[in-house]
């Protein structure tokens, strides 16, 4: 079990693209991408979990704790998804109506 | 499989039996969540379970078993955790059983009624409950908690304990 947390630039946003299973042995990465996205002074970052095949609440605690992070700079961060798995784990905790869910990224970057 | 399945069919004595109970132990390692998963996932499918079902599963063991980690490294217990699933009837039962500490039942419970389930350390187990209905936690006899959940196989309804 891997996960691939990959970080580059689309126009204004700061892009993480996620790949792979997240759950407590893997969220560190994630963790340690965000927050790392968030404090070289981007204040739009989207997150693209696509490719993510799975995500417990540790993961979700994970994107919490960004929300929260670009939030306290007055900035935003948004999700990209249409994997089943991660959606049906946001819509049990209640947190699709916490993040700005999106199903592309030009969606996610042209959203008001 | 076709050689086996001759084999099988000339010899009685070696027909394979149908299992019904199923036992992982592993150690107290954020490694161990993912290989739980996959236990219990394999479990789930081999008995039909539908892919939301198995999903589900996948969820509630990766809970529970992080859980479980959680509460043996926070006592530097080094005993295994045990993952296990007996097939009762049409329901498929999951228990994952820790040696940790332990933890308040109505203190976890309270926390899990909060909007969207955000308070720190019940999300995982407020995810469970809310997949399972059936979820029962108690405190073993000797040492730690044992949580259980069941499914329905083959798409049978899960009875409420």
């Amino acid at each position: 079990m891997d996960l691939s947390v990959e970080t580059r630039g689309e126009g204004t946003w700061a892009v993480v693209d996620v790949g792979g299973e997240v759950d407590m042995f893997t969220a560190p990465k994630l963790r340690e991408a965000l927050i790392q996205a968030i404090d070289q002074g981007n204040d739009r970052v989207a997150v693209d979990l696509h490719d993510v095949t799975f995500m417990d609440s540790t993961g979700l605690g994970v994107l919490i704790g960004a929300l929260r992070r670009v939030r306290e700079r007055s900035g935003e961060l948004r999700i990209i998804c249409t994997s089943r798995p991660v959606l049906r784990v946001l819509e049990v905790t209640g947190l699709h109506n916490v993040f700005s869910i999106h199903e592309s990224l030009e969606e996610a970057m042209s959203a008001g | 499989m076709k050689r086996q399945a001759e084999h099988y069919q000339d010899d009685d004595v070696m027909r394979p039996v149908e299992l019904r109970a199923f036992r992982l132990e592993v150690p107290p390692r954020s490694t161990s969540v993912a290989l739980a998963r996959l236990f219990a996932a394999s479990i789930a499918r081999h008995f039909d379970c539908d892919d939301e079902t198995v999903e589900d599963v996948k969820i509630a063991v990766s809970e529970t078993v992080t859980n479980a980690v959680k509460a043996h490294l926070s006592d530097s217990c080094e005993e295994p955790v045990i993952v296990s699933a007996t097939v009762e009837g049409s329901t498929i039962k999951f228990s994952v059983v820790d040696q940790g500490p332990g933890f308040d039942f109505e203190a976890v419970a309270r926390a899990a009624q909060k909007p969207a389930m955000l308070s720190r350390g019940s999300l995982g187990l407020a995810l469970v409950r809310s997949l399972f209905s059936t979820t029962q936690l108690r405190h073993n006899a000797d040492r730690g908690m044992t949580v259980e959940f069941s499914c329905g196989i083959g798409g049978a309804a899960t009875a409420s304990p």
